[in-house]
């Protein structure tokens, strides 16, 4: 059993997709990018490897439902170095370019960085505070009551 | 890059400021005087935002790596580790030239009137030994030099001033909620924001992109650099980044002689100074102040005051793109901020609306609870995204003395002095709040329309505003700073961050530690004999 191949199976089970336009993680072959980012925070690739090195020994070869409740019961043994896990994996999934552009086509979300470009900035409309407005003041004055 | 290998460094200042942050670059530039040699040394390094990653793919993890938040998770070069394994709350501060308004939301209240005065009128806390139709003036300087967004005239604040720009603009969600207000019949009011909403100077206006907290290209939102740091510079104050300071090295009669600072490659120096002024934020300059036997006082490092919040999230049918916008500086209610004693506890909370970020930020949850992973992942990510808006419950936080930061017996840091120990926990009468704010924001979500409701009750990663480690009063025995900001007792030190705040309020405190800062300034000025500036 190779290294890569638990680590896609681990993100797959992490991240299954939903079987239809969002992909599993694993088939991505995300594992050295999720690698990447685990490094990014300080323990990431220790908490990477510990979670790996406690996966039951024929986690690849379970089924979906298996998985997941072995990593339940991961989760519920040691949750910072799982939750560093998952952001590493949901890091990895959700900065992928064909991720992203499945967002696009079916969310409507930009498919290029925030900057340079952002978004329209229309002005604030004050009618919308008519109500607020009409209640008239309510702050406490500092002398009371 | 540091500044700190320049062969000139200076071995004697009248001023020496610790911390570029927020309040140290503000007090930088107030005090600077010709012919006043001022410096300011800052551990972290210059950050050129007009390369922020929100213009890279990669943007939305450095918003949880190289800008997260927690020191503990980012631990750069310029970080030092903070135990909070006795903290119901992790720390959350940035380490550069601009302090964490460096990686902030932007959002700008004021406290108001009564936050100045919670001893006096609700019996708990202490009352500040200043009020705030005093601090007016200097908020007004900061609002001008800050740039703000925003709308005066809100009937749940004082009258203040017309905003330099207007206010930032509802989106389709933020309406939604706003709308919901209004059918509670509840407070609400766009976000006074350190954002500008239109070209000022050579600042471009916000063309709402979101992710605020990665720094801004455009110089649209503000940070204390882009805001304070030129024109300190141009007044002469000299910066030196990748400087620690280490330790303050008492003299005489009460009076700080030096500081000793280490520079990136670790190397000690010593700056003799004629006032030092601390700006290290609430838990910064209690560990430099906790190790300095002088400075002892038992208070100092206690009675420490975050705003315990928590994240409540509405998720609406119709797809509302709430990714777009500011993300913490759009609107807030403040229905609920003073005390009504038949709630069961006294002071209040803010509520605030939070947008969301990008498809990693929602699916890790932002402040609030991650989405599950697994099979339902894919299904909660599609119900969420782009579909849900937040409500903070940001509550007053009292004095209590056992939070605290304290300094490990032990363990040093890489910069040599003691690791830090953040120890909080949730006060009851925060933890009614708590409660009882959760119940109402619920409420305003689904009067504005949301399908469902999630509650994260306590964010853990929102341990941002470090307040009361060394809070001001008049009497000794109460407080460990005077009116001054200076420790009783001590001539030439003034602290001029959160630490010296003796009561919370339940709103972003930058502003108020801003003003503060100014104003402190301005009295040091008037102790060395300078021209008084008029606010």
């Amino acid at each position: 059993m190779s290294g890569e191949a638990l680590l896609d199976a681990l993100l797959d089970a992490l991240v299954p997709g939903d079987g239809r336009d969002l992909p599993a993680a694993g088939g991505l072959a995300l594992g050295p990018r999720c690698r990447t980012v685990a490094e990014m925070v300080a323990g990431g690739t220790q908490a990477l490897e510990e979670v790996l090195a406690s996966l039951p020994a024929d986690f690849i070869t379970q089924s979906l439902e298996q998985r997941t409740f072995s990593l339940q019961a991961l989760e519920a043994a040691a949750p910072d170095p799982f939750a560093q896990v998952v952001m590493a994996a949901y890091g990895a999934y959700y900065t992928d370019e064909r991720v992203r552009a499945v967002l696009a086509g079916r969310f409507g979300y930009m498919d290029r960085p925030p900057q340079p470009e952002g978004h329209a900035l229309a002005p604030f409309d004050p009618t919308l505070l008519a109500r607020v407005v009409a209640r008239g003041a309510c702050w406490r004055p500092a002398d009371g009551p | 890059m540091s500044d700190a290998g320049d062969p000139a460094l200076p071995s004697a200042a009248d001023v020496v400021v610790v911390g570029a942050g927020a309040a140290g670059l503000a007090f930088a530039w107030r005090v600077a005087s010709p012919g006043l040699r001022v410096v300011c040394l800052e551990r972290g390094p210059r950050v050129d935002q007009r390369r922020s990653p929100s213009l890279s793919a990669e943007w939305e993890l450095a918003l949880q790596t190289r800008f997260n938040p927690n020191p503990n998770i980012r631990a750069g070069p310029a970080d030092y580790p903070v135990d909070d394994s006795a903290s119901a709350i992790r720390p959350a501060f940035f380490n550069a030239v601009g302090g964490s308004t460096i990686r902030w939301g932007a959002h700008f209240p004021r406290f108001r009137p009564s936050d100045f005065r919670v001893r006096s009128l609700d019996g708990v806390g202490a009352d500040w030994p200043v009020g705030y139709d005093e601090l007016v003036p200097w908020y007004d300087l900061n609002d001008r030099m800050m740039g703000v967004a925003g709308l005066a005239g809100d009937p749940a604040n004082p009258p203040r001033a017309p905003r330099p720009t207007g206010p930032l603009p509802l989106c389709p969600a933020t309406e939604r909620l706003a709308a919901g207000f209004d059918r509670l019949g509840w407070h609400w009011w766009p976000s006074d924001a350190a954002i500008l909403s239109a070209p000022r100077g050579d600042r471009e206006g916000c063309n709402n992109c979101g992710p605020c907290g990665l720094g801004c290209p455009r110089h649209a939102r503000a940070s204390a650099d882009i805001a304070y740091l030129a024109q300190a510079e141009a007044r002469g104050v000299r910066l030196i980044t990748g400087a620690t300071v280490t330790g303050i090295e008492m003299g005489h009669g009460g009076r700080v002689a030096a500081l000793r600072w280490r520079d990136a490659k670790g190397d000690a120096h010593r700056l003799v100074c004629g006032e030092a002024v601390l700006a290290g934020n609430g838990l910064g300059t209690a560990r430099l102040m906790l190790g300095t036997a002088g400075l002892a006082h038992p208070l100092l490092g206690r009675g420490l005051m975050l705003h315990p919040t928590a994240i409540v999230t509405g998720r609406f049918t119709e797809a509302l793109a709430s990714w777009r916008g500011a993300f913490a500086a759009s609107l807030y209610s403040q229905e609920f901020y003073e005390t009504d004693r038949s709630r069961g506890f006294v002071r209040g909370f803010q509520m605030q609306a939070l947008r969301e970020q990008g498809p990693l930020s929602t699916a890790l949850g932002g402040y609030g609870a991650r989405l599950p992973w697994g099979p339902k992942h894919a299904d909660a990510f599609a119900a969420h995204f782009g579909r849900s808006i937040s409500l903070t419950v940001t509550c007053e936080d009292l004095p209590e003395e056992e939070n605290r930061i304290a300094l490990d017996p032990v363990r040093t840091a890489s910069d040599g002095m003691a690791v830090p120990r953040m120890i909080y926990r949730l006060g009851e009468n925060s933890r009614k709040m708590r409660d009882f704010g959760i119940q109402r924001a619920e409420e305003a979500l689904r009067a504005a329309g949301a399908v469902d409701v999630s509650v994260t009750p306590l964010a853990r990663n929102a341990g941002f505003h470090l307040m009361g480690t060394a809070r001001m009063g008049t009497d000794p025995a109460t407080s460990v700073l005077g009116c001054d900001g200076r420790p009783h007792g001590v001539a030439n030190l003034t602290v001029v961050d959160g630490a010296l705040f003796p009561s919370s309020g339940a709103v972003n405190p930058t502003p108020t530690l801003q003003a503060m800062a100014l104003r402190l300034a301005d009295r040091m000025r008037v102790r060395l004999g300078l021209t008084e500036r008029a606010a």
